[in-house]
């Protein structure tokens, strides 16, 4: 078997963080939906 | 215009929000001068989507739920009004909105998920994923991790 490389380790390490959150997280989107959110007008723009 | 690099943003001080944070969430100066740096990360984030996107708007950006010490710390900020339009118009060119959650949104959801629980839930999760993807791709995987774990153990609900 290949041995994995230091990028694809950095890889595997941000998707199981990101996995773990997404599982913690379940519970309270159900409850909540979503959130604040940031936004720019369309004036803004170009 | 472009959006100022993170390095310029994040070196913006205003002892003013931090102080008044401080003391409306009984939190340390050394911790609220911490959460406005991350504040600031996320604006940075914001204002970097939304003047990458095609139509100059991009899409709205969740603030992440557990991330939610920097909502009040983004809430301190806006109560100065001034000082928050001068800071956006300066390191980004434009203006970054802060949008509430509104009554119409909630109950919409709470519909969505008594219809179809499933499909809600996958929805957002497919919504939540790709921010955490755009935090640790831009930011880095430890912000992502600080914003999410270490600042709700430090600073619960």
């Amino acid at each position: 078997m290949q041995e994995p490389t230091a990028a694809t380790e950095a890889e595997e390490t941000k998707e199981q963080l990101i996995e773990r959150l997404l599982a913690k997280a379940e519970l309270d989107f159900k409850c909540c939906g979503s959130h604040c959110s940031a936004t720019r007008d369309e004036g803004d723009a170009g | 215009m472009t959006v100022s690099p993170l390095d310029e943003v994040l070196r913006y001080r205003n002892d003013e929000v931090v102080h008044r944070f401080s003391a409306d969430h009984s939190i340390s100066k050394a911790d609220s001068e911490e959460i406005f740096l991350e504040t600031k990360r996320w604006l940075w984030l914001c204002a970097n989507e939304m003047a990458a996107a095609s139509d100059g708007i991009g899409e709205r950006i969740p603030l992440l739920s557990e991330a939610r010490v920097l909502d009040m710390m983004w809430h301190t900020f806006i109560i100065f009004t001034t000082e928050y339009a001068s800071f956006c118009q300066k390191y980004f060119g434009f203006f970054v909105h802060h949008h509430p959650r509104t009554r119409v949104e909630k109950e919409a959801w709470s519909k969505r998920i008594a219809e179809d629980e499933a499909g809600a839930v996958a929805e957002r999760r497919a919504m939540l994923r790709k921010a955490y993807v755009i935090v640790a791709d831009r930011l880095g995987p430890a912000t992502l991790k600080k914003w999410c774990e270490d600042f709700p153990a430090r600073f619960p609900a």
